[in-house]
């Protein structure tokens, strides 16, 4: 267990990218009070507090309109914070992911798809999810829910994994641009494992970019990998903040600048806005 | 009515300033820590007589003056920021600097011969910045390209010591820099929102060019001398000029009074500072521009 992490910044810059209607932050966490939703014992970092109206505070200088909620490492299996973080802001507008193993009940499998779950995540980089043994067995009890598999494994893991993803009856959904970094190139296979599936029909990348730079603020040198996906397969790039940035002791990003990447990464408007909310709208299922 | 105080004939005669008891009531919560980043003292006149062909008298305006008004808006912070007034000789606002003690920083002129002992010794008392005045550079007909030669070699200056510099120049001068701004290799603030008015060719089109250049990380703007650019009381330009920057650029953007606002030295400080409530509605951003900011970039 380490350090708290530092919070995320409570300014945030305008970004000059005009978001579009339903514009949609496809990636963050909410933690929530630690006397009513405690951290797991084994959790790779401790977060300061990030609830709802501090998220909302983010979203409306943004310009996001829809969010979906993602369960961090640090509750493991225990999703409440998560599934009521999505209650809070109302599944008119909200979705969540959760962490959880192949021994869930078929009650309680229900219960999250009622209240606006539509995918589980895989997380290698810190502790607290189920291990990659049970990804099959998962894959299979979700899919009659029409759920995804949320995917943030190391690219060793994911080589490793890749000859099992394309048959199971779920779509994946990379987090991280699939956790390719900087300083690999076109032909990194962990990369190109993700774009075959892209063109299967069976994935999706979050674009969300810095956590895959090397030189840190402001991120560009990871620029060519969001290109390489947006090139690639704009129907299936979605984008999101990862606010509240846990484990970035040394610089807080600040999320316009963040979303201002992808202004350089993806010049076209149309593409971009497909991106920020016609291909979430699809995943997601916002109507 | 008289004649606009922007038309006054040099050198201008200051009025005198206005008295603490007759500051506006606060806007808002001014926050602990909050700071003035621009702001001048000026000493007796007979002790600090001031550079020959000053462009203005001095009014009474002594750091005890300041005080009285910084106490009653509850801004702890100050930075001095010399005079042209004074042109390099910093006495009178290093003798401010100690009375304040850790409340002050401190921004020179330094003359051409300044070496480095000099240098480490104003650092010691708290000056965290070099002066650079664009105007002067300007009127001496200085191409843009020497203009950038000057502030290379200010910049390695202010490097070499730790500081930042600090432009005071006229808009069309930062307008002409902006492609350059990732050259400067030092923290550098631009004076009075970037200054840049239309009446002096200055477009509307080049001030979003520059809401865009202040992103670069470097890259300080000082809301103040909002009277300076709008210069009668119903002209919007100064307040939309001050939301787009906070809105540009909410971590390096700091407040200014610029007291005793030469030549007009009875405006209502307290007034300027409400405005800040206008331009920014949120506290938690007002705090960065008041407190959080300057602390970075003076090392309060």
């Amino acid at each position: 267990m380490s350090a708290t992490c530092p919070p995320p910044r409570e300014v945030t810059r305008k970004p000059t990218l005009v978001a579009p209607k339903g514009t949609c932050d496809c990636h963050f966490h909410i933690i929530g009070d630690p006397a009513v939703y405690p951290f797991a014992p084994q959790r790779s970092y401790t977060p300061t507090g990030a609830d709802e109206a501090a998220y909302l505070r983010l979203a409306g200088t943004l310009g996001i309109e829809r969010m979906v909620v993602v369960q961090p490492s640090v509750y493991a299996l225990d999703n409440r914070c998560t599934i009521d973080a999505v209650a809070n802001f109302g599944t008119h507008r909200a979705r969540g992911v959760v962490l959880l193993g192949s021994d869930v009940s078929d009650v309680e499998l229900k219960r999250m798809d009622a209240a606006g779950v539509k995918g589980v995540r895989f997380i290698t980089f810190a502790a607290g999810g189920a291990p990659l043994d049970q990804l099959k067995t998962v894959a299979n009890r979700i899919a009659a829910y029409g759920w995804h598999i949320q995917m943030y494994v190391r690219p060793e893991h994911l080589l490793d994994l890749a000859p099992t993803l394309k048959d199971l009856p779920v779509e994946f959904v990379f987090d991280h641009l699939g956790a390719v970094t900087a300083d690999k190139n076109e032909n990194e296979p962990a990369l190109n494992v993700i774009l075959k599936l892209l063109d299967a029909g069976k994935a999706w990348v979050k674009v969300t970019a810095y956590r895959s730079s090397l030189a840190g603020h402001p991120y560009k040198d990871a620029n060519w990998i969001t290109k390489a996906y947006v090139s690639h397969a704009p129907e299936c790039c979605i984008w999101g903040t990862d606010w509240p940035h846990p484990q970035m002791h040394h610089y807080m990003p600040d999320d316009g600048d963040l979303m201002d990447l992808l202004l350089e990464c993806v010049p076209d408007t149309a593409v971009r806005n497909r991106i920020l909310a016609d291909n979430p709208a699809r995943l997601y299922g916002f109507a | 009515m008289a004649a606009h105080w922007s038309t006054w004939p040099e050198p201008w005669t200051s009025e005198p300033v206005r008295a603490p008891h007759a500051l506006a009531r606060p806007a808002f919560e001014v926050p602990d820590g909050a700071c003035d980043a621009h702001m001048h003292v000026f000493g007796p006149v007979d002790r600090y007589p001031g550079v020959p062909n000053a462009r203005y008298s001095a009014p009474k305006s002594e750091i005890d003056d300041y005080l009285a008004m910084a106490d009653a808006l509850h801004l702890r912070r100050m930075v001095f920021t010399q005079a042209s007034f004074y042109g390099t000789d910093n006495s009178y606002l290093l003798h401010a600097l100690e009375r304040v003690g850790k409340r002050g920083r401190a921004v020179v002129m330094l003359p051409q011969d300044a070496d480095a002992k000099l240098i480490d010794d104003f650092t010691r008392r708290g000056v965290v910045g070099l002066r650079l005045d664009m105007f002067k550079l300007a009127k001496a007909g200085l191409s843009s390209h020497d203009i950038f030669a000057e502030i290379a070699k200010a910049a390695k200056l202010a490097r070499a010591a730790g500081w930042h510099i600090e432009l005071y120049s006229p808009g069309r001068v930062i307008r002409d820099l902006i492609d350059r701004f990732a050259e400067i290799p030092v923290d550098f603030s631009i004076n009075h929102m970037g200054y840049m008015l239309a009446s002096e060719g200055v477009p509307e089109s080049d001030f979003r060019r520059f809401t865009e250049a202040v992103r670069n990380e470097r890259c300080w703007v000082k809301l103040s001398g909002s009277y300076r650019i709008s210069k009668y009381d119903d002209d919007p330009t100064a307040d939309e000029m001050a939301k787009q920057l906070v809105i540009a650029s909410p971590h390096r953007t700091v407040w200014g009074s610029d007291w005793p606002h030469i030549p007009i030295c009875g405006l209502d400080t307290s007034a300027l500072l409400n405005r800040l409530a206008v331009w920014s509605p949120d506290a938690a951003v007002r705090r960065q521009i008041l407190a959080d900011n300057p602390a970075r970039l003076y090392r309060f």
